[in-house]
């Protein structure tokens, strides 16, 4: 299994079959230069069509990004469905940072991928909750808030390259309103364009209604 | 007379009210005499049954027939009249049955018909009128929650409908739509009709729906103009 076939799988199928990251002797197999070149043309052919489907303009797409991405995700992938890998070769191949400064296109052209992050954490945390690979995701989770809406116990998050882009950020907020996760509304620009969003229609959102109205009024500050 | 009389007996009553001895017109035995602008019934036995059905015969004065055609009413002894001559023939022949005159169905000399009025019944928008650069620049940059409970149609001449609730904020004309009868909001029909009743008036087929504007004129919208409001529908609507 390619990385090019495995996102291919994910975008169209919406399942995929995953293939061993790790070779017979112990190490990280690497896809190969063709591999990542077939990638990059199902991702940006994809892409192509997905933007059609997000709120104003999209930022532009960071092909490193979007591999890297891409790549991380593959291996994730196999190591939830292959359980025999080390931790140290887990942590090796989600452990290499992207290659990218982080900017609404980096975090744009990440999430083309990662968005399925918070599925591939509840599939993980069912086989066993205090599995290294667990910590693992959920560091992944931590550092891309923007593909990480809804995974429970992600702390505190740095979402400063999603609130400076208006797509990036209608984007995030409908997540955090599809998700319920009300751990992602202490950005005032986040509390208010969820407010935004639903207006006076708290029924659109009751819980998260009702926790920004008690939290108006018990800080008093808003 | 009384029940179970083995002696001949008559009844007598006028023309006018002949028509009640129809409902013994089936009894055998029975023949019956006009005589000017009386009715003469004779049978010659009388059964209980036969003597409660004659008993009910409004206007009826009844008789027993003794010997020479003398009359005598009952629970008397004296003869008080005398049987007339004449040609006596069987009731079932004297009256005959006649079909009724076919019923036709209601015809409607003033027809009703439905206008729009002022109405003072507040009623939930479902439905909004606007034009394209509106919904688009709306729908483009709309959050997904609301989007997602929307669906819109849109005409050649770039005119939008949008259906369902919350409706965007945008300026429109609002309307409220109840199985597919579409009418101004603040409005109402001047009859209180169900909507599924107006379809009919309307013949409307399964896929139409009505919209009807405030001077009472409507016009016919397929069911099936209306799509899922999502952002990419939106962008690729007029390419």
């Amino acid at each position: 299994m390619t990385v090019a076939r495995f996102v291919e799988s994910l975008f169209n199928e919406g399942r995929v079959r995953v293939g061993e990251s790790v070779g017979r002797d112990g190490q990280l197999r690497h896809p190969t230069a063709d591999d990542l070149e077939a990638t990059k043309t199902v991702l940006k052919e994809f892409e192509r069509s997905y933007r059609a489907d997000l709120p104003g303009n999209p930022p532009s797409v960071s092909d490193k990004a979007l591999i890297w991405g891409a790549v991380t995700t593959f291996h994730a992938s196999s190591f939830l469905a292959h359980r025999d890998a080390s931790e140290e070769v887990i942590r090796l191949a989600l452990s290499v940072p992207c290659p990218e400064v982080t900017s609404p296109s980096v975090c744009y052209s990440v999430d083309l991928t990662f968005r399925f992050l918070p599925d591939l954490v509840r599939l993980a945390r069912a086989v066993s909750s205090n599995d290294p690979f667990v910590s693992i995701l959920a560091s992944l989770a931590h550092q891309w808030p923007l593909s990480s809406v809804g995974i429970a116990d992600v702390g505190a998050v740095d979402v400063r390259s999603i609130v400076d882009d208006d797509c990036l950020l209608q984007i995030y907020t409908d997540r955090i309103i599809a998700a319920k996760d009300h751990s992602r509304l202490d950005e005032p620009r986040v509390r208010d364009k969820i407010r935004a969003s639903i207006g006076l229609h708290s029924e659109l959102a009751p819980q998260l209604s009702s926790y920004l109205n008690t939290t108006i009024s018990q800080t008093g500050t808003e | 007379m009384s029940a179970d009389s083995k002696s001949p007996w008559t009844v007598c009553l006028s023309v006018e009210d002949a028509e009640h001895l129809g409902k013994l017109r089936l009894i055998n035995g029975l023949s019956i005499l006009v005589d000017g602008t009386k009715v003469w019934l004779r049978g010659e036995y009388l059964d209980e049954d036969l003597n409660r059905r004659i008993r009910s015969i409004p206007n009826a004065e009844r008789f027993l027939i003794k010997a020479d055609q003398q009359l005598v009413r009952p629970d008397e002894t004296v003869p008080c009249a005398q049987l007339p001559d004449g040609s006596w023939q069987p009731l079932r022949s004297w009256q005959s049955v006649k079909l009724p005159v076919a019923g036709f169905a209601a015809q409607t000399d003033e027809r009703v018909t439905l206008k729009l009025v002022r109405s003072s019944r507040p009623m939930l928008a479902n439905l909004m009128q606007t034009s394209w650069e509106r919904w688009h620049a709306y729908a483009i940059t709309a959050p997904a929650v609301r989007l997602s409970r929307l669906g819109f149609a849109v005409s050649e001449n770039a005119v939008v409908l949008i259906r369902g609730t919350p409706l965007p904020p945008i300026p429109g004309r609002l309307f409220f739509e109840d199985c597919g009868i579409i009418i101004p909001n603040g409005w109402q029909f001047d009859l209180n009709v169900e909507s599924t009743v107006v379809r009919q008036v309307l013949k409307l087929n399964e896929t139409e729906m009505a919209l009807f504007s405030e001077d009472g004129t409507f016009e016919r919208v397929p069911d099936t103009a209306f799509v899922k409001a999502t952002r990419s529908a939106v962008r690729m609507t007029f390419g």
